[in-house]
């Protein structure tokens, strides 16, 4: 059993790091770096 | 030992197969001994795994000791992604007219109602916003923001409300975007320039060249629109307002992608700061469509990503919003440069209770795309606010939690249960999930996969055991 993605950046933890205003590498827009492919209109 | 039901797997060569997991988004490799204990455990049966392996799937997600378990996993997912979803504006969409001066040949909107003359009245925007201060004030805290669109918003006829509605916007602190068909954009710059920083972006629509666009994007008394579109983009970007290029994508003008993104090179839009493009397959949400050269999402996939692969230059500004439902495991499998996903719990904003639409005839759709069809709308704003309750009902709490047919699907969060406004017309009420073509995406970006992996040409990061 192979990983293709670190059990690290798991949905869960990429909640909390949401959550905490923190992006994948760092602070910034976290609503839009995690939530973009939940939009159906175009503007964030 | 329960596994997971949002687990699934997908053989990819005759020893290995993909293991997803749409409950933690993990996504694994695993052996035929492994996939054949999983089928067992699947089945309600045991298995017998061994110990790094247990490990390995308890750590991942996959197993848990009981049902109960999982669902109390998955409710915690789900409520960290609503505390996240509050961070979102709530979407007031305002449709000054359903009027249309395009006929376009794939417009999802009744003839009819693109020939409605009325036009939202300035009394009519005055409670608009009063009804966006009644529905915004248990949200306390949350942005706003306006979004214009018809119809065609931005017409000679609805000049003076579209000035009224952006001043009122600007007066009350919200952002303004505006979706429109750029043909008569150039005649809105006094009022865009006079509330700069309010109106913040503009979708318009550029389907291809010239012969193309205006083969498709008609003008209702005949002639073409490409020339304005250009002009418009042009012109918003001197203004500093974000330009969204939406390109309505089917089989008619598929074959022209390449040409369209060369014209965004010459034109020095690609790159520019305040500018994307954005792919959006021709849908239709009724299922009842003649439009010949619709095409399916999954037929999509093949033609969209090689483009993709092909120009990798293109990932930054072209944005495959057509690929949703496989943005997880394109980041994840495909090696892509995409930006890290979330699970879907909800297909689109309206099923969070975050939009709302206000049509010329005084009432509240939740879905824009419904707007002028009466026995969509969930109440009225003009001249009094109601809701309505019954009609209102449907739309909350729409998620793959709720959705009955969501919960025996293995990847329901990769799609969200499918669009409120398409089970409506489809099943009779926003109650119910539909599929779409979910299934057949994810089937369709496995089998190239597959196909890239048998001519050594997959982009997999880890050797397939």
């Amino acid at each position: 059993m192979a990983a293709l993605n670190p059990t690290g950046s798991l949905w869960t933890n990429n909640l909390q790091l949401g959550a905490a205003g923190l992006g994948p590498d760092g602070p910034g827009p976290a609503c839009c770096w995690w939530m973009c492919n939940l939009c159906c209109w175009v503007f964030c | 030992m329960y596994l997971t039901r949002l687990a699934s797997l997908h053989r990819l060569t005759p020893r290995s197969s993909l293991l997803v997991n749409a409950l933690s988004g993990a996504v694994d490799l695993v052996d035929e001994d492994v996939r054949g204990q999983l089928l067992q455990l699947g089945l309600g049966g045991r298995a017998v795994l061994e110990a790094g392996h247990r490990q390995a799937l308890l750590e991942r997600g996959y197993l848990f000791s009981s049902q109960g378990e999982e669902r109390a996993a998955l409710r915690r997912v789900f409520d960290a992604y609503q505390e996240l979803a509050r961070a979102r504006p709530l979407q007031f969409v305002v449709l000054p007219t359903y009027a249309c001066n395009l006929s376009c040949t794939y417009c999802f909107e009744d003839a009819a109602l693109r020939r409605r003359p009325e036009v939202m009245s300035g009394d009519q925007a005055a409670d608009l916003f009063s009804a966006i201060d009644q529905l915004a004030a248990p949200q306390s805290g949350r942005m706003c923001q306006v979004v214009l669109f018809g119809g065609e918003p931005l017409l000679p006829t609805t000049q003076p409300v579209v000035a009224d509605l952006v001043a009122r916007a600007d007066a009350a602190g919200f952002a303004v975007q505006v979706v429109t068909n750029g043909t008569w954009l150039e005649r809105f710059a006094p009022v865009f320039a006079r509330h700069s920083g309010t109106v913040r972006g503009c979708q318009i629509t550029l389907d291809g060249l010239q012969p193309v666009h205006d083969a498709r994007r008609r003008a209702a008394n005949g002639g073409g629109s490409f020339e304005q579109v250009v002009r418009a983009v042009d012109l918003c970007l001197a203004l500093e307002i974000e330009v969204n290029l939406r390109v309505n994508l089917d089989s008619q003008n598929l074959g022209s992608l390449e040409d369209l993104v060369s014209l965004l090179q010459e034109r020095g839009w690609l790159g520019r700061t305040g500018f994307r493009c954005q792919l959006a397959p021709v849908t239709d949400h009724s299922g009842k469509t003649s439009y010949p050269h619709l095409m399916r999402e999954d037929e999509l996939v093949e033609p969209v990503l090689e483009l993709w692969h092909r120009r990798p230059e293109l990932k930054q500004t072209l944005d495959f919003q057509l690929f949703r439902v496989l943005h997880h495991l394109l980041s994840v499998v495909g090696g892509e440069a995409q930006p890290a996903a979330l699970p879907r719990f909800h297909y689109c904003e309206a099923d969070r209770g975050d939009v709302f639409a206000f049509g010329p005839d005084g009432l509240i759709y939740i879905c824009p795309e419904s707007a002028g069809s009466r026995r969509h709308a969930v109440g009225t704003y003009s001249p009094r606010f109601r809701l309505w309750g019954r009609r209102l009902k449907p739309w909350r709490h729409r998620s793959v939690l709720a959705l009955p047919e969501c919960q025996d699907c293995a990847i329901a969060t990769f799609c969200g249960g499918g669009c409120g406004y398409a089970a409506w017309l489809q099943r009779g009420s926003p109650a119910h999930g539909v599929c779409g073509q979910t299934p057949q995406v994810v089937k369709s970006y496995l089998g190239l996969l597959r196909g890239q992996i048998e001519a050594g040409q997959t982009a997999l990061r880890l050797p397939v055991p």
